[in-house]
């Protein structure tokens, strides 16, 4: 066979010298040490996202990267981001930091959930944090959650839209239709007709979380319904929605993070989640040694308005700031429904 | 005219045909890692740390290995979804749509059909193999009754089937319990198993593997092989010497995209164990150049194992250096652009060396 | 629906429709010459990014659009190195392309963002046209320029294709290679020709959808944009004037996607997103068996 075949022999040749390299470069090497004699070792942490670039997000990941610098610039440690790392192998990318020597892992997307439970029982001497919702937590000793209620959210964030819509008509603009959308969509559904009955709501969501070009199509066609505020929840597609209220005259309230520089024209004001807070949490936890194995419930008090910057006239930041200090104290019994997407959807 | 140089013509030529493309094609990645080299010192890192990190992230730990070995399952058997259809002149570049229909026709099964594991899981792995091969089969039939060309419906379908991939996640498929777009995961007694059990080594590689052995007995070995080069040669030829031309292309890709649907399902039983947003990656579309580098079944199989060890690395070479993971991109086009030029380079350079 | 709704309609079916109109034309002006240009969805993303850096390095959108046509120009030259010259195949060579363009693109970006680049380009208008235009360019506002230039080069390229004597020969080419070469034209001149100013179209498709629709770059934004342009040269039997009604017809589809969502039925907004790819095959379905230029695809071996 080899003899009628050169180029069989040469790909089995070729096979087994990657698999050689395979062995020596797969064989453990031992992480590299701290030279003996030094004070203290920066807490070594690692967080992965699913996105690309997530100092300039459009979502979640802009806070979470807030936080990372609160980590690295105001308690020393060592933090180390993957990132665009999909779903499928963040389970991998986790174990790989374990095994490293990590202190901690953290995610900081609910969609890691599978990850978390699968890889935090293996080491149980790494901590791994979710710092997203989470129902409970996974069979392992260091394990921790800052699970934040994005119903709440959902709800300080259709006060402050419904208040400063002029026409009586706000969008909602979701990247992907997926529950915790949905959920934290409801949230501001039932917010905004508590405190303003005649409001008029229209959901859509663009199908993906970076198409610019769509993101603008499709908040344009909000503003045509009306909408003057919309509230994008999505990733760097949000650029296009920018464009579209600039265009139609509408005005964005940003997601997580405060993102007036993106687009200073185009903001009205951002929904913040006060991740860096978070992060300062699990970081004075972890030093002073009180981390322990739990689920911290982040409610309103984690929760803010940005700055409106003039965007709306002062009475009605007035209005809402009011409404928010009574949502906060719990004052604003609004009803506690959770839409499904095809209803948020329905006109 | 000197008889040494039409000679050495010859033998350029025939040194192409025969082992060359097995040079070439080392070369060419040979060329691209260079050029990754200087795309990493361009980034501002340290081009040696970065490669070492990338082995690591690929090779280091029981979990790296499972998720590269996975990982080149689906590349290997994309690659040959691409490769033989070639053969016979359809460039399916729909493989990335068919893994996932693959993968969605596996997940109804797996969770609609009340059948103990075994039975289910034949049954899902047959669902997605013909899951696979019917996403194919409209482009097929667009270009044998309207001469459509190939290239540009099966990526139309690849976009088809991934919005509709999205519509099962995010409505009919979702899972209740999970707060993003997917199904719910595949129950514990449904996954494919590991092989030898904890060893990190996925069942679906030793049939991997097979098939691409199959399908290189079946190219160079059978009857059929020789229909599949005659019609992908010379259409007209083939015809004309009696080969049904029409039905060896038909076999031809149907049998390619049914690979790619089992890509899907056995990456959706055995290694993601959910249909997600994102769960395919790329894998379908890094096929095309493995299979054009490849060349043959075991070299998609080689070149596929390459393939997978960066797709792996790139993300831990990010991590750990900073370098953006998009420059795999490069890397994936790269050899083929090199190995393309440095063939027909040569070829040209034979049939000069031959006219004088 | 009112006439607004159908006024703003046929606005979005403009804009969406513009880049596939370049990138169908950069691909219909290769096929008449003999090439498969596949690797048009690459230069469309180059371009893209081109367009957007040269607007934002230079405040002047203009000269962005200036930056893609150079950006077109030299995959041009790759392009027709590759499949001209050497000649490699035509459609692996475009799908490489691809790839590279993909990763090449998305890694100069990320590069340049960290170093502090802004995100977002001024976009194109007729504003920025200068001071003596104005009385010209109040007039054209509703239609931006580079639609208006789209539609001038669609009805350039059928005149000078059907109509003059240089078409004439450029479509010989595409017919049968070996004819024209016997007839003393230089094949391989005409189709690099065809090839550079292919690329440079598929470019400005690229400008296109940044400059003209939203100022900004992200990683493979085309999203196979260049392979609905293919299509539509096919569906429009590699005539600009059929080609215009197909490109339109893709448009519609984009267009009517989002449409469908913001009429609120309630059903998952997946399926009507599937509409423009779902439309282009049934309309390759429906229009029958159509032969492009005989030549097409067929690399041209000098004597």
């Amino acid at each position: 066979m080899s003899k009628k075949h050169p180029g069989m022999r040469r790909v089995l040749a070729g096979l087994s010298v990657l698999l050689v390299m395979t062995l020596v470069a797969g064989c453990p090497r031992p992480a590299a040490q701290p030279a003996p004699g030094a004070e203290k070792d920066p807490v070594q942490a690692a967080v992965i996202f699913s996105i690309v670039n997530p100092a300039r997000a459009g979502g979640w990941d802009r806070a979470d990267w807030a936080g990372i610098l609160a980590l690295r610039e105001e308690f020393g440690w060592t933090v180390t981001v993957a990132e665009g790392v999909p779903y499928g192998q963040v389970a991998a990318t986790a174990a790989g930091f374990a095994e490293a020597g990590y202190d901690i892992v953290i995610f900081p997307d609910a969609g890691m959930t599978d990850a978390w439970h699968e890889v935090s029982p293996k080491y149980p001497k790494t901590w791994f944090v979710m710092m997203s919702m989470a129902e409970r937590l996974p069979d392992s000793p260091r394990v921790a959650a800052w699970s934040p209620d994005l119903y709440a959210y959902g709800q300080m964030l259709g006060v402050a839209a419904a208040k400063s819509s002029r026409t009586g008509t706000i969008g909602l603009l979701g990247g992907v239709p997926v529950p915790v959308i949905a959920y934290l969509f409801s949230g501001a559904v039932e917010a905004a007709r508590f405190v303003r009955p005649d409001i008029r709501v229209v959901t859509n969501f663009v199908g993906d979380w970076v198409d610019v070009t769509a993101h603008r199509e499709i908040t344009a066609l909000q503003v045509r319904e009306g909408a003057d505020v919309v509230f994008a929840l999505t990733g760097p597609g949000i650029l296009g929605s920018y464009e579209a209220a600039k265009a139609g005259g509408a005005r964005i309230i940003g997601h997580a993070w405060d993102l007036h520089e993106d687009a200073p024209d185009a903001i009205l004001t951002s929904m913040i989640l006060d991740k860096p807070r978070m992060y300062r949490d699990l970081a004075r936890q972890f030093e002073g040694g009180m981390l322990e194995k739990k689920t911290v419930h982040v409610g309103v008090e984690y929760f803010k308005l940005a700055d409106f910057r003039g965007a709306v006239p002062q009475a009605t930041v007035d209005a809402i700031d009011q409404l928010v200090t009574r949502l906060r104290a719990g004052e604003l019994p609004i009803p506690r429904v959770v839409h499904s997407i095809d209803d948020l959807l329905k006109r | 005219m000197p008889m040494s140089l039409s000679r050495a013509g010859t033998r350029l030529r025939r040194l192409m045909k025969t082992r060359t493309s097995i040079t070439l094609a080392g070369m060419s990645l040979l060329f691209s890692l260079l050029a990754l080299w200087i795309c990493v010192y361009l980034a501002g890192a340290d081009p040696y740390e970065a490669l070492t990190a990338m082995f690591r992230g690929a090779f280091q730990g029981r979990w790296a290995l499972r998720t590269t070995l996975s990982e080149w399952v689906a590349i290997t058997l994309s690659g040959l979804a691409v490769l033989i259809p070639y053969r016979a002149g359809f460039f399916n570049v729909g493989g990335q749509g068919q893994l996932e229909m693959g993968g969605v026709a596996a997940a109804v099964v797996i969770m609609h059909l009340p059948a103990p594991p075994p039975l289910a899981l034949a049954a899902a792995l047959t669902a997605c193999v013909l899951a696979g091969a019917l996403t194919a089969g409209i482009p097929l039939l667009l270009r044998l009754s309207r001469g459509a060309s190939e290239v540009t419906t099966t990526i139309m379908m690849n976009f088809a089937a991934m919005r509709f991939m999205y519509a099962m996640i995010t409505g009919p498929l979702q899972d209740p319990g999970a707060w993003y777009g997917t199904t719910p995961i595949v129950p514990a007694g449904y996954r494919l198993p590991l092989f030898p059990p904890g060893s990190g080594i996925p069942v679906s590689l030793f049939a991997a593997v097979g098939l691409a052995l199959g399908a290189w007995w079946l190219l160079s070995r059978t009857v059929f092989g020789l229909h599949l080069r005659a019609v992908g040669g010379n259409r007209a030829a083939a015809a004309a010497a009696g080969i049904a031309v029409d039905r060896v292309l038909i076999k031809a890709v149907l049998m390619g995209a049914a690979l790619a649907g089992l890509a899907g399902g056995f990456q959706y039983l055995g290694h993601t164990l959910r249909v997600a947003e994102g769960w395919s990656k790329t894998w379908g579309l890094v096929g095309i150049p493995v299979a054009l580098l490849g060349g043959s079944p075991l070299g998609v199989l080689l070149v596929g194992f390459l393939f997978a060890v960066l797709e792996t690395g790139s993300r831990s070479m990010q991590a750990l250096t900073g370098v953006p993971a998009a420059l795999v991109f490069v890397f994936q086009g790269l050899p083929v652009l090199i190995y393309l030029a440095l063939g027909a380079g040569l070829r040209r350079m034979g049939d000069a060396v031959d006219a004088k | 629906m009112e006439l607004d709704w159908w006024l703003d309609f046929l606005l979005a079916v403009l804009r969406a429709a513009t880049p596939l109109l370049f990138c169908a034309l950069g691909v219909l002006a290769c096929e008449r010459a003999g090439i498969l240009n596949i690797g048009v969805e690459g230069s469309m993303l180059a371009g893209a990014l081109a367009a957007v850096l040269g607007a934002v390095f230079t405040g002047n959108p203009w000269l962005g659009v200036a930056a893609a046509i150079l950006t077109g120009l030299l995959a041009g030259l790759v392009l027709a190195g590759m499949t001209v010259y050497l000649p490699a195949d035509q459609i692996a060579t475009g799908i490489a392309f691809n790839l590279v363009s993909i990763g090449v693109t998305s890694f100069i970006y990320r590069l340049l963002v960290e170093g502090g680049v802004r995100l977002m380009a001024p976009s194109l208008n007729w504003g920025q046209a200068g001071g003596w235009l104005e009385p010209l360019t109040a007039r054209l506002a509703i239609i931006p320029p580079l639609t208006l230039l789209a539609l001038i080069l669609v009805i350039g390229v059928q005149v000078l294709l059907f109509s003059t004597g240089p078409g004439l020969l450029w479509r010989s080419v595409g017919e049968s290679a070996r004819a024209a070469h016997a007839a003393g034209l230089s094949v391989l001149r005409v189709r690099s020709l065809a090839l550079l100013g292919g690329s440079v179209l598929g470019a400005l498709g690229g400008a296109a959808l940044t400059l003209g629709w939203v100022p900004t770059f992200v990683d493979n934004m085309t999203m196979g944009r260049g392979f609905i342009g293919l299509a539509a040269v096919y569906f429009g039997r590699w005539r600009p004037d059929l080609m215009f009604f197909a490109c339109l017809l893709f448009g519609a589809g984009e267009a009517l996607a989002f449409r469908a969502q913001a009429m609120g039925a309630g059903l998952n907004p997946y399926y009507y997103l599937m509409l423009p790819y779902v439309l282009t095959l049934a309309a390759v379905a429906i229009v029958g068996m159509a032969m492009g230029p005989r030549d097409a695809g067929k690399p041209f071996l000098r004597g």
